[in-house]
């Protein structure tokens, strides 16, 4: 068996692992790779560093659970070892420096009015400051 | 949201526009907009659509899916010619910063920005 990581970085949050539980079936898709998440003991798919880990024994009771097989004994079985995936402060730094020169997207959202309001109609043809900024989160 | 208040004018005399997001009610919005007394417009990303598409959002265990603050400068094709993210208060941007984006977008796009062209 592979060794498992000892200390871990994040714990995936419960309470989403619950609502994609519930939507997905046990299957979550993030980051483009199918993570499997345990709708009882806490989200098991943990990120250490840039690496994504799982608790294995978890894992196994959850892909018996969803009727795969349960003779495991590695997560590379169900595709989950050491899925590289930048950190989210690296996602973001990367984001940022592919968006500057790029076209932002055009989307329609309701106005206070309730009006929906198209972003290029409100833009015209003079620059523009968009902001998003923290309401009720 | 009060210093982009005292901004609306300086953008009016210069046909620049704004507009503000959040992930609140439009109601809610628009009795916040009331308050400050601006004339921007304020858009509803309710079901956090865009800050979903835009990866604008962190998690955590209390509140779930949050949008965090960004402000975009765009051209007037929408392409994107500075932002920031303002997840720390200081990274978010001072009314000069955004002045200076102001210049220079209005540099690339005004063939007059230096005076009539003859």
């Amino acid at each position: 068996m592979d060794s498992e990581p000892k200390t871990f970085y994040a714990r995936f949050p419960i309470a989403l692992a619950r609502q994609k539980t519930a939507k997905a079936g046990g299957v979550l898709n993030y980051q483009n790779h199918r993570l499997l998440i345990d709708p009882v003991n806490r989200g098991f798919i943990m990120r250490s560093g840039n690496r994504i880990h799982g608790d294995l024994s978890m894992l196994k009771k959850t892909v018996g659970g969803l009727g795969l097989s349960p003779a495991l004994t590695s997560l590379r079985d169900v595709g989950l070892g050491q899925i590289e995936v930048p950190r989210k402060d690296q996602r973001r730094d990367l984001a940022m420096n592919q968006t500057i020169g790029k076209q932002f997207p055009d989307f329609e959202l309701p106005d206070q009015d309730g009006q929906t309001a198209q972003l290029s109609e409100l833009v015209g043809k003079f620059p523009f400051i968009l902001t998003f900024y923290r309401g009720y989160w | 949201m009060r210093h982009y208040v005292e901004l609306q004018e300086e953008l009016a005399v210069n046909y620049c526009k704004l507009a503000v997001v959040s992930v609140d009610a439009p109601a809610v919005n628009d009795a916040f907009r009331a308050g400050l007394g601006a004339r921007f417009p304020f858009l509803s990303d309710q079901e956090r659509k865009v800050v979903k598409l835009l990866d604008m959002t962190e998690t955590s265990k209390s509140r779930g899916v949050t949008a965090m603050p960004y402000t975009f400068s765009l051209l007037p094709d929408l392409t994107i010619h500075n932002l920031y993210c303002g997840y720390w208060y200081v990274g978010r941007p001072m009314l000069d910063e955004l002045r200076r984006d102001l210049r220079e977008m209005m540099r690339k796009v005004r063939r007059d920005f230096e005076g009539p062209v003859g």
